[in-house]
Formats: C-alpha cells, structure tokens, sequence
C-alpha cells in the first residue's frame, strides 16, 4: 500500500492495492468459485440458496473493493453502487412476496 | 556557428488533461469516478430487475426452473466463469501496471483480457447453437420437446434474455478493452492520469460480476 505524494496527485491521500492484494483476491475469487462449484453437487436444502447468494455476494464484495477499487473510494462512490444493490434486494423480496403469497389473497377457484 | 534549436518539451500529461473547471486533476478524477460508479449503479437496477424476474418465476415454478437448468451446459458455464475471473485479474493488473508507468505491459494485459472475453463469446455462442438446435427457443418459440410447459419456458425465455444482455456487455467491453489497450500501448496514459484505463477496468470487472450471479441461477441450479 502507497500513498500518493503530492496533494494535488490524483488519488492523493488514498491508499492504492499492491499487486499482492490482487493475487490474493483472485485466488480467493477462484476459492470461492470452486466451493460454489463443488456444493452445486450437495443434496439441496433450505440453506442451499442464502449460502449460494451469499457467496455470491462476498464474491463480489471482493471484485468492487480490490479489482473496482471502492476501498480507495470516497463515501459518495460507495452510497451510489451499495445504494444499488439495496434496492435491488428490495424489489426482489417484495417480488417474492408477492409471488409466494397472492393465493392466500385470491385463492385459485 | 550553427545554433542548436531549443528542443520543446511536451507538457506532461497531468497538464495536458487538466479541465480547466475543475480546481485540480484530484478533483476532476474524482468527478470521473463518481460519474462511472452512477453509471455502474443504474446497470445494477437494469440487471437486478431481470434478477427479480428470475427470483419470481424460480418460486412460481421451483421443480420445473432445476429441470431446465440441468440441461444447461455446466462445463462450459464454469469454464466461462473462469475465464472471466482470470481477464479481471488481468485488468486489476494492468491498473497496477500503469500506476507503476509500464504503460506498454499495461496495454498488453488489456489486450490479454479481451481476448480472453472473446473467447467467453465465442464458448457462449456454441452454447445457443447447442440450444437452438434442441429447439429452445425464447417465448412462444419455445419448442423443447424433451421439457414441454411453462416453466422451462420462462426459464430459458429468462435466460436468453438475461445473458443475452450479458452477452451485449462482453462485446462492448472487449471492444472497449481493445482500444483502452492500443490507447495505453500508444503512449495516451501515465502513472498520474489514466482515467479512461482504471473506467475502463470499472466497467470490465462490473460485467464479472453480473456473470458471478448468472452462472449459479441458471447453470449451477440443479
């Protein structure tokens, strides 16, 4: 990690990833993509789909915050793309809603 | 006596780039990256609504959605989920690259990351002939007559559409990367201004990881 020289350096003041930061989070991306791999082969329960969405999700935690650069980031970049993802999980969780109770609104004749 | 012109030196590029409505190149930076996050956030909302679809038709039609996705080609969906991991990592590398001043290397792995998406578009391609020719069209094209019925219908309509616009974006970041590289290898960035190669690699690693959702919801479904 270095830090720019000048103040008036782009990215001055911020801290900026090593080449060793990347390796290690393409190696823990292929990690983690080889343990999604593998699990798709377990009998499937009630786990199976939040322990794959939440690989899914620290995957790209990983891809924003080192390879996107988001850690280097000032707030206002962050509240864009989490704000994002935010509303995105809302309208799938009213999505689901919806779906999975509209028969006990209007039972099927 | 002959007089030795005085050479002129190129102003470098921090000078050169420098818009003159922004108080320095930190903040015109800054500016830049705060555009192309917004950019980033709205193409989540264009992607997580077709998410949303899918997470609406998967709970209307659970059993059929897991019949349908076994008939995905799963070795060439990983192979695709690797190699768009490996071209990030090069990306990644080639910003580290720049910011050390070796704009050459960091042209060539832009160059190498491209390649790599094109041979993704190349496998996905194989994929749809491999689907068109059992007859899997999207909507009421729709004619696999080993998985008749509505579910594997919208399954396979979703995922005609999902990584057809999936598709769109590899394409356009391929092309993108070319140039970035060509750009680099050219001379266009150094180790204080290389906006359009650290954007760039924004945008690449944005199209990875909407892959790292597509691969599990339509291939690894079993």
């Amino acid at each position: 990690v270095r830090r720019s020289r000048h103040r008036s350096e782009p990215g001055a003041g911020r801290r900026h990833p090593t080449m060793i930061t990347y390796v290690v989070t393409f190696v823990a991306l292929l990690v983690l993509t080889t343990l999604t791999f593998a699990l798709s082969f377990l009998p499937h329960g009630a786990w199976s789909v939040p322990v794959a969405v939440a690989i899914a999700l620290v995957k790209s935690a990983l891809v924003a915050l080192f390879f996107m650069h988001l850690i280097e980031e000032p707030v206002s970049s962050w509240a864009a793309f989490v704000i994002a993802f935010l509303l995105v999980a809302t309208l799938i969780g009213l999505a689901l809603l919806d779906v999975t109770s509209r028969w006990l609104v209007h039972p099927p004749a | 006596v002959a007089e030795v012109a005085p050479r002129i030196e190129a102003p470098p590029l921090a000078v050169l780039r420098h818009q003159e409505h922004f108080e320095d190149l930190a903040r015109q930076e800054h500016a830049s990256h705060l555009g192309m996050w917004v950019f980033l956030a709205s193409e989540v909302l264009f992607f997580g609504v077709l998410f949303t679809l899918y997470a609406g038709y998967r709970a209307s039609f659970p059993n059929q959605f897991a019949l349908a996705a076994r008939h995905s080609d799963l070795a060439l969906g990983t192979v695709n989920t690797y190699l768009l991991l490996l071209a990030s990592f090069l990306v990644a590398w080639s910003v580290a690259a720049i910011r050390t001043e070796r704009a050459r290397l960091a042209g060539l792995l832009l160059w190498g990351a491209a390649l790599l998406g094109a041979v993704f578009l190349a496998i996905k391609l194989t994929e749809y002939r491999h689907h068109f020719a059992d007859g899997i069209f999207p909507g009421r094209y729709y004619a696999f007559a080993e998985l008749p019925g509505r579910g594997p219908m919208a399954f396979f309509t979703l995922y005609y559409v999902t990584t057809g616009l999936h598709f769109l974006h590899v394409t356009g970041g391929v092309l993108l990367l070319a140039w970035i590289g060509w750009r680099a290898r050219r001379g266009d960035f150094d180790a204080v201004w290389h906006t359009p190669l650290e954007l760039s690699g924004m945008y690449w690693h944005f199209v990875d990881l909407v892959w790292l959702f597509v691969w599990p919801c339509f291939y690894l479904l079993r």
